[in-house]
């Protein structure tokens, strides 16, 4: 069973590929985080080691072993299996892991039948690691297969990518996901809908949601928050503001999905505005939403859709970030300045 | 997996074989046939354009036991030992993996043992902008007098990153992208081979979509192999990039040019709902209204439609005006798919933005440039109103009502000055990025602001004698003359002058004071700096 969810094309192809045996060397997996990079990258592990009738079956010796991380062929590089010692937070993925690959490629594989080497976040490869990678990633030794995980190919080495054969997993359309969800995992059909949307059509995330509800827990305060901060003044914002900075500066990831949700808010509204509201992804807040949506005008949110990218942007960059967000939280479109306000600044 | 890839099954092995380069070829096949060979090839140029393949092919054919017109046979021991890696004497080395200064110190050293069989000891040194520093520079002596039994071909994509003086001590070979009549060869040639039927439309979506890097194209072709069988089909290569059919990327561009933001929302996210991948559709989109630029501006040659299409297009396009065309394709141009895990909302930004008034801008060039011309048509009109008044009596009220407004609106209401002031910050925000590191781009932004429009003069106000001194050096003067230039579309001039604090004193708050007053601050006193 292929644990891969929604992306038949993706698996039809290497289904293809490896019944005739023709499985390139090295594999380049893009997409979204949570589309299911890695599940997909096991999948292939566990095809290509399989014992069982139809592989990947997931029940045989081999395939469980790999589930478990437990297989001596199946090799993982990324960030966080480096947080060894006193290096925690690394950022860049060191050549020293590509030398290990190079010398454990050497080898024939162990016991199973194709030894496999996962890189996960090929963006994170260093300069010399990604330059190291290059002879062997196009030509390696037999029994070797290569599957490179990113999120977007851009930060991936032009000369890495020719190398691979690149497979896009692109968000799951919505009525697919919701089907995938009513089928497999019983939800009923509003909930699907809901986690569905709000998950982008990426599976990785439903599946985070379900399972725990700190997910959801964690957007309901989000949400509340920003409303609140909406109608709150200009001191309300600007403590916002220096808490925030004190989140970004503990945990860099955290305010990603503080923007994300807010970029989906603002979506909502203009899509509202512009009469589209089957299309808006925070179902369960819609009149809520409705109310705001009156509140501005289309250009406004337009604006401060752009300044919330533009800030992601500079805190990517290391901009002072207190100035950087106390910035977008005055920038606000506050719901009772007019339009005639904005047009005099 | 046990069979090899596309672009290793079908590496070139002579060098006619390689494609694209008859250049390098031709000069290399010559050299070898009249003996003079360099002991130092570096052979640049992008992916997949055949550098490490002419390489090897260069190895076999120096070293081939019967050489013929500076081919390799491909037959004798020696070439087939090096085809299989086996040769002791073509050694070929990974020098991002071997970097360092020791490593090529071991070259230094067995360098000088002359070759086991083989007539010349090659040396393949492949990714060599990744040498360190100092490898590069031991290796400097050795690659300018290398032993007369040795060959040395380096091989990088990263020109660049290469230091000069190992640049001046060997034979450059620049490696061109791959032209896609000779990708599609090429193509054609492995489909034969592999019994492949296509046809040639889908070999040439399939050259075009590689970029000039023929191992691209041979990945894809293998990867439309083993998803569809050897029989492949034109629908089958644009599902397997993401085309779109045509049908909705017109329906969007209808949408846009009617600035129907609704319509065009429900077709973006309709497509997403199909799977459609947004960078392909984008990147049609930004074709297709292309088509709608050249046919609205009388340009027919340039684009290949069929006449239905066309028809089509110049229905569309008598909606929208030249700026409007030119907007869109400027917004949807600059969308960027590939930073956002959020995938649609660039789009839907673009859309939006197309179907905005934005009046700051294209009514600040359009009402300056017309300046001159709107004021006679209007002195026409008016004349033909005094003549018509003369002859008819009834009618004329009705051309002067409709006469007059015009005159005002485009006289009081939105003078150039106007809207240049309105349109100010735009201006700034649209800079370029080279533009925006200058002296002259940081006094626009925050020091000055524009007082007058006379012909091709645009006068700027400062506050200080030090800033209007600092715009008027010849180089700030320039750039800012530039940035307006280029904002309102035809060339000016700039003046400088102080401004006269007496007229208006209140006025030039701070934004801190602004934000202290909106905060329930008051003024109790002020000085002057």
């Amino acid at each position: 069973m292929w644990q891969l969810l929604g992306q038949d094309r993706v698996i039809t192809l290497l289904k293809h590929e490896l019944e005739t045996r023709q499985l390139p060397h090295a594999n380049l997996l893009l997409g979204p985080v949570g589309i299911g990079k890695m599940t997909l990258a096991l999948d292939l592990a566990q095809s290509l080691n399989c014992t069982g009738d139809e592989p990947p079956c997931g029940n045989c010796y081999t395939c469980l072993r790999i589930k478990s991380a437990k297989h001596p062929d199946i090799h993982i590089i990324d960030l966080q299996s480096e947080s060894k010692g006193e290096r925690k937070q690394e950022v860049k993925i060191g050549i020293e892991y590509i030398n290990d690959l190079q010398s454990m490629a050497k080898t024939p594989p162990y016991e199973g039948k194709y030894k496999v080497f996962i890189i996960n976040g090929a963006e994170n490869l260093s300069i010399e690691a990604a330059n190291t990678l290059l002879k062997t990633l196009e030509e390696p030794p037999p029994h070797i297969v290569i599957i490179l995980l990113a999120s977007s190919e851009r930060d991936v080495l032009p000369t890495i990518v020719s190398r691979c054969q690149r497979l896009e997993l692109n968000p799951v359309p919505l009525k697919q996901l919701e089907n995938i969800l009513i089928e497999k995992y019983k939800l009923d059909i509003e909930q699907a809908a809901f986690l569905a949307r709000i998950s982008h059509g990426c599976p990785g995330q439903v599946l985070s949601a379900i399972q725990n509800d700190k997910f959801l827990n964690e957007r309901t305060d989000i949400l509340n928050t920003l409303v609140e901060i909406i109608h709150s003044n200009r001191e309300g914002r600007l403590n916002f503001a220096s808490h925030l900075t004190s989140e970004f500066n503990k945990n860099r990831r955290s305010i990603n999905i503080i923007f994300t949700l807010w970029l989906d808010w603002w979506r909502d509204l203009f899509l509202i505005r512009e009469k589209n509201q089957e299309l808006i992804i925070n179902i369960d807040r819609k009149t809520e939403l409705v109310n705001h949506a009156v509140n501005y005008t289309t250009q406004q949110i337009d604006i401060f859709i752009r300044e919330i990218q533009a800030t992601r942007k500079y805190l990517s960059q290391n901009a002072n970030s207190r100035l950087v967000l106390e910035s977008l939280m005055l920038n606000i479109p506050s719901a009772h300045i007019s339009t005639q306000a904005r047009v005099g600044e | 997996m046990s069979s090899l890839v596309f672009y290793r099954k079908w590496r070139p092995q002579t060098l006619s074989e390689v494609v694209g380069q008859e250049h390098v070829t031709q000069t290399l096949r010559n050299a070898i046939h009249h003996g003079q060979i360099a002991h130092a090839y570096l052979f640049c140029g992008s992916r997949g354009t055949g550098k490490t393949s002419t390489g090897r092919i260069l190895a076999k054919a120096v070293n081939c036991l019967n050489n013929k017109n500076g081919e390799p046979c491909n037959e004798c021991t020696m070439c087939q030992a090096i085809t299989d890696g086996k040769a002791l004497d073509v050694i070929e080395i990974d020098a991002a993996s071997n970097n360092s200064v020791d490593d090529i110190r071991s070259i230094r050293e067995k360098i000088n043992f002359v070759p086991n069989i083989a007539r010349y000891k090659v040396y393949l040194i492949d990714e060599v902008h990744m040498l360190s520093d100092s490898a590069s520079n031991a290796l400097l002596k050795t690659l300018e007098e290398p032993p007369a039994h040795a060959i040395f071909i380096l091989a990088t994509t990263e020109t660049h990153k290469i230091l000069p003086t190992i640049l001046s001590r060997c034979q450059r070979f620049d490696f061109r992208r791959i032209s896609q009549e000779a990708s599609i060869a090429r193509l054609e040639y492995i489909c034969q081979n592999e019994g492949i039927t296509i046809d040639s439309r889908s070999l040439k979506i399939i050259a075009k979509s590689s970029g000039g890097s023929l191992r691209d194209a041979e990945n894809l072709l293998e990867q439309l192999l083993s998803y569809y069988g050897s029989s492949i089909s034109i629908n089958q290569v644009q599902s397997m990039l993401g085309l779109t059919d045509d049908s909705r990327v017109k329906q969007l561009a209808k949408t846009i040019i009617d600035k129907n933001i609704p319509d065009g929302l429900a077709v973006i996210n309709s497509m997403i709902n199909d799977g459609v991948d947004l960078k392909q559709l984008t990147r049609e989109l930004v074709q297709y209204l292309r088509d709608i630029l050249m046919l609205r501006s009388g340009v027919n040659d340039l684009i290949n439609l069929n006449e239905e299409d066309t028809a089509e297009i110049i229905k569309l396009s008598q909606h929208a005006s030249l700026q409007e065309i030119i907007k869109a394709i400027k917004l949807f141009g600059q969308v960027d798919l590939s930073s956002e895990t959020y995938y649609s909302l660039p789009l839907e930004l673009a859309l939006i933005e197309c179907s905005l008034p934005d009046s700051s801008v294209s009514n600040a060039v359009s009402a300056i440039n017309n300046e001159s011309a709107s004021i006679p048509t209007i002195k026409q009109k008016t004349e033909s109103t005094a003549l018509s008044q003369t002859e008819i009596i009834t009618p004329p009220q009705t051309i002067e009502k409709e006469s007059v407004p015009v005159v005002s609106e485009s006289m009081e209401s939105n003078t150039p000055l106007e809207q240049l002031i309105n349109g100010w910050k735009k201006m700034i925000d649209g800079t370029s990025h080279d533009m925006r590191r200058t002296a002259a781009y940081a006094l626009m932004k925050n020091s000055c602001v524009p007082t007058a429009i006379n012909d091709n003069t645009i006068t700027l106000t400062f506050e200080s004698n030090a800033l209007k001194d600092k715009m008027e050096l010849l180089n700030n003067r320039k750039i800012a003359e530039k940035i307006l230039s280029d904002f309102l579309g035809h060339p000016f001039n700039i003046q400088c002058v102080i401004e006269d604090n007496q007229n208006r004193p209140s006025q030039k708050q701070g934004y801190l004071v602004k934000a202290a007053l909106e905060m329930g601050a008051k003024i109790i006193d002020s000085e002057n700096k």
